[in-house]
């Protein structure tokens, strides 16, 4: 029961800033969570150029699960977790760090530092879930599911080329992702 | 770019010194990965320290693993000859590229067993191989066979552990050494136990490793009924954060079987006075065994509540029934 990634952007007209991003990647191996920091940033970014503004999502990638939740004023964030952490604690945790997200710009113009010791949700849901003020307000909510990250591309876009001309991506990221497509999985060197 | 055979003989013999160096100068390295690194930069060693973390460049394996694994098989076939400590070293890097190549190990058996190496050596080796192949079956499997002729050495432990609890009609002396072997065997236990939970964590329902946790519960505590408490209620956290785990589900169903059958027996077993021809099962054994199955279900209800959705809780609270 894992939160690996909580980014905030700003869902531009082209393309999605990174506002803000905090990482629990302890539970990777430790060479590879540099690369695999990159791709949770490159991911959760694309989902957010993806997402219709006023929508919620959770799009699995294999054994990952990326909730995002870009609100109407093109706040967008997004949680990238394992399968078993509780789908609706995480929308949860959007809505309340949308809402702390706009506080701090507030604050930041007001030349205030905001701490960012609450921007990472504790590990253990049940920790993160005794917020049932807002979570009344998400029963009601629709929330789009998507199987791959394919079915968020356009007609005739593919994953390889995105990954190619991604800037949050790095050399060695990008020779990573190209043997790990060749040998059809992931983390196998030989 | 093709390399020469006598490049790749020097290279690869420069990898090796380098990976066994390495464990010379810095005996608290908890982790081995592999660096994605398709080209070799300029001419440094493909191995890199960073934070008790060893790495291995990818570039590097496909001439170092055929190499080392040849070398090895020519050894076997007394067509080549290896001393002690080019086997030593030639093994500890071809187990940490492929630890389920079992002629390595078999050739730390040999050398265990000759005095060459010690046992705490290759049970670090595994521990270490179990990082980045967390289900390796091979090393499993040898770790056993180590950690049973580190038992065979116990004076009087395994089978007869319910003679050491007898004090009394043991010198002083002799009590000292039991304590010793006593200490000795609990951080051993502590150890496997740490061992399997890093595993279990690395993969999904690992089985091997939980079947090895089981393994060394059953060959070095047995009747030791703290030990299995002790597992139940640390083990509570764990399940909680891996509730699709059905192995570590069905590990809490050994420790609980294990419980109630020490319970049933009765408590002779744990008395210092000597055995006693008790009833099989007095009224307070039944009472704590309900106790167990009532914490246990109220434990799985909590999870299920917490967390709908999870086979593994209610395949767990089905056996429970």
């Amino acid at each position: 029961m894992k939160l690996y990634s909580l980014s905030v952007h700003y869902k531009g007209s082209t393309k999605a800033n990174l506002l803000k991003a905090a990482y629990d990647l302890s539970s990777f191996s430790f060479f590879q969570r540099s690369s695999v920091q990159e791709f949770m940033t490159f991911t959760s970014a694309l989902i957010v150029e993806r997402t219709s503004q006023g929508t919620r999502a959770s799009v699995k990638e294999q054994e990952y699960l990326c909730h995002v939740y870009v609100r109407n004023d093109n706040l967008g964030g997004v949680v990238i977790a394992d399968t078993e952490y509780p789908q609706r604690v995480c929308f949860t945790l959007l809505e309340k760090v949308s809402k702390t997200f706009s506080k701090w710009t507030v604050l930041v113009k007001r030349r205030h530092t905001p701490s960012s010791d609450h921007l990472f949700p504790p590990q253990n849901p049940r920790e993160a879930d005794a917020m049932t003020k807002v979570q009344a307000e998400l029963d009601e909510t629709k929330i789009i599911l998507h199987n791959t990250m394919e079915s968020l591309l356009e007609r005739g876009e593919k994953l390889d080329d995105l990954v190619a001309k991604s800037e949050h991506l790095g050399n060695q990221s990008k020779a990573f992702y190209k043997t790990a497509r060749k040998q059809n999985s992931c983390c196998e060197i030989m | 770019m093709a390399e020469s055979e006598e490049e790749v003989d020097v290279l690869v013999q420069r990898v090796v010194k380098d990976i066994s160096n390495a464990f010379k100068r810095h005996p608290s390295i908890d982790e081995i990965g592999f660096i994605q690194c398709p080209e070799a930069r300029y001419n440094r060693s493909p191995i890199v320290l960073l934070e008790n973390k060893l790495g291995v460049e990818s570039w590097c394996v496909k001439f170092l693993l055929p190499y080392v694994h040849n070398k090895l098989l020519l050894y076997r076939q007394r067509k080549h000859w290896l001393d002690r400590e080019a086997l030593v070293d030639i093994t500890c890097t071809l187990l940490l590229l492929n630890p389920d190549f079992t002629t390595a190990w078999n050739v730390r058996k040999e050398l265990l067993q000759c005095g060459a190496l010690s046992p705490e050596r290759d049970l670090y080796l595994g521990k270490l191989t179990l990082t980045k192949f967390p289900k390796s079956p091979e090393t499993w499997i040898h770790r056993r066979w180590v950690l049973q002729q580190i038992l065979n050495r116990f004076p009087a432990v395994g089978h007869h552990k319910i003679l050491l609890r007898r004090e009394a009609e043991v010198e002083v002396a002799d009590a000292e050494i039991t304590q010793h072997a006593n200490d000795h065997l609990a951080q051993i236990i502590l150890q496997e136990m740490m061992v399997c939970a890093d595993a279990a964590s690395r993969y999904p329902s690992n089985y091997n490793a939980w079947s090895h946790r089981i393994w060394v519960l059953r060959h070095m505590a047995q009747g030791n009924s703290k030990v299995f408490h002790d597992e139940l209620s640390s083990l509570r956290l764990w399940v909680s954060m891996h509730v699709s785990d059905h192995s570590g589900f069905h590990y809490r169903q050994f420790l609980l079987k294990e419980l109630i059958t020490d319970l049933n027996l009765g408590p002779e077993l744990w008395s210092n006075s000597g055995p006693q021809k008790q009833a099989s099962s007095s009224p307070d054994s039944s009472y704590l065994v309900d106790q167990l199955f009532y914490q246990e279900m109220e434990f799985c209800s909590d999870l299920i509540l917490s967390f709908p959705g999870h086979e593994a809780l209610w395949s767990h609270r089905f056996h429970h029934g």
